[in-house]
């Protein structure tokens, strides 16, 4: 305590900060939202309410996103848990990607799943998404259960000896267990919010 | 919710991508960053000791990583390999920068020219003309987008130029945590329990500017950080969480103090907190 005191008395010189996030955690309830998807239609999560539902953030420019697309992990992890009922929900906060951007990658990628625009970053501040790609997995109770990197090879090199975390995730989800790995540290691109 | 100007921002993207770059050389050169090999040394005597490692130059408005890239971003690896006998020690990081990525989300790396390097033991025995010098070199370069690069850098040791990058580079490494020359007493409050952990600095001469590069396991989240310097005491306040299912440490947190002097100059202090007391004044 007498640090303290000692510190509020002395005059500034200088103060550097790094602002908070607003952010979500494991456990919280998913919040809410509504964004428009490549052809302009509204959707929200709330549409999905009672399914599990995967969120990854995505910006085409970034090469850990090249990567993984270039090698099919996200498509074949929403194919094969698509048939399982999960739904894939792909939110782009790239402030300079636009709808039909979005629509450009999804059709030359011919993507199963809705890529969700939004430029204005208010989604990508909500989840306090960092990096492209940071995938979300949220229960049927509308909880989440997992928040952090695909996977655990962010250099590409552990070919088939990489751990897929959310293929984890995702199995101990619809088994009815607990997810064990909940967290991890994201890697990738800083997500490219609008300034 | 945190405010933002709405200033319409149109960005030509420049896609480059995922560059590897295999070359038996010297250097690599990917437009944005040239990796080479360098030594500080140009004989190798029996028995003696060398430091051996990349030089990375970096285009204009370009950063690489630091080992702990903050919380985007990719730390830059270099895998060294010599002949057997050779003992390869750990890599060697200067001092880095701290750089805003994407409207606040911290970095830490390097701009312009930085050589990471590793102390080399040479062994008794060794037939200099013989001796190969192989690195597995990989970086993340990022500007208004990123750029993954990655080289295959061969040569024999004798034709690996003496850098005079070296002869700086001493200086521009952190001291360690048991240097005699530390300007500052630390003690610490909070911890993992408490959700902030508070870093106490206590100075003999008011530093110009003081700046923290928290280095933490993966198992810990680091956030919100704020460095708050009042005459001779700074005080750094972090929000610390351990994430849930992720091994590693997470009763302790090194981290740099990096202090500017005077004269302008960035030095560095390696420092590690227990993070398993909470709430108690620790002093070191």
């Amino acid at each position: 305590m007498k640090l303290l005191t000692r510190f509020l008395v002395i005059g500034a010189v200088v103060t550097v900060a790094v602002p908070a996030a607003a952010g979500v955690g494991v456990g919280d309830t998913a919040p809410n939202f509504t964004l428009e998807d490549t052809a302009g239609n509204e959707v929200s999560l709330s549409d999905y309410s009672g399914k599990v539902v995967v969120l990854e953030w995505l910006n085409p420019d970034c090469p850990f996103v090249q990567r993984h697309y270039k090698d099919g992990t996200m498509k074949k992890l929403a194919t094969a848990y698509g048939e399982k009922g999960v739904v894939w929900l792909t939110v782009n906060s790239t402030n300079y990607m636009d709808e039909a951007a979005n629509a450009k990658f999804k059709a030359s990628n011919d993507l199963p799943y809705t890529i969700l625009v939004d430029q204005s970053g208010e989604v990508g501040h909500l989840y306090d998404a960092k990096t492209t790609p940071h995938m979300y997995i949220i229960n049927g109770e509308g909880e989440l259960v997992y928040i952090g990197a695909i996977d655990d090879d962010p250099r590409g090199t552990k070919g088939g000896a990489a751990t897929n975390y959310v293929a984890v995730a995702l199995d101990e989800v619809l088994a009815g267990k607990a997810v064990t790995t909940a967290e991890t540290k994201p890697y990738g691109c800083s997500v490219k919010y609008k300034k | 919710m945190r405010s933002r100007i709405p200033i319409f921002t149109t960005a030509v993207v420049c896609l480059v991508g995922w560059l590897p770059l295999w070359s038996s050389a010297t250097e690599a050169d990917d437009s944005k960053v040239k990796a080479h090999l360098v030594a500080d040394a140009m004989k190798i005597e029996p028995g003696s000791t060398l430091r051996l490692g990349i030089r990375f130059e970096v285009a204009d408005g370009w950063h690489i990583y630091w080992r702990y890239p903050g919380e985007a971003g990719l730390a830059t690896a270099i895998d060294l390999r010599l002949p057997e006998g050779f003992d390869v020690g750990s890599l060697q990081w200067p001092t880095p920068i701290a750089f805003t990525q994407s409207d606040g989300i911290p970095g830490y790396g390097y701009e312009g020219t930085v050589v990471l390097a590793s102390e080399v033991r040479v062994p008794e025995a060794v037939e200099r003309k013989r001796v190969v010098v192989r690195a597995t070199v990989s970086w993340l370069a990022c500007k208004d987008v990123c750029v993954l690069g990655s080289s295959e850098l061969e040569a024999p040791l004798s034709e690996i130029r003496s850098d005079s990058a070296f002869r700086e580079w001493e200086r521009s490494l952190p001291r360690p945590s048991d240097a005699d020359d530390q300007p500052f007493t630390l003690s610490t409050t909070g911890g993992l329990s408490d959700g902030v952990i508070t870093h106490w600095l206590r100075w003999a001469e008011a530093p110009q500017r003081v700046e923290w590069f928290p280095d933490p396991s993966s198992a810990l989240e680091i956030d919100t950080i704020r460095v708050q310097t009042r005459g001779g005491l700074t005080r750094i306040d972090a929000d610390v969480r351990a994430r849930k299912g992720v091994e590693g440490r997470i009763d302790e947190l090194p981290s740099l103090i990096v202090v500017t002097g005077e004269d302008g100059v960035r030095r560095g202090w390696e420092i590690s907190v227990d993070l398993a007391s909470n709430s108690d004044s620790r002093s070191k």
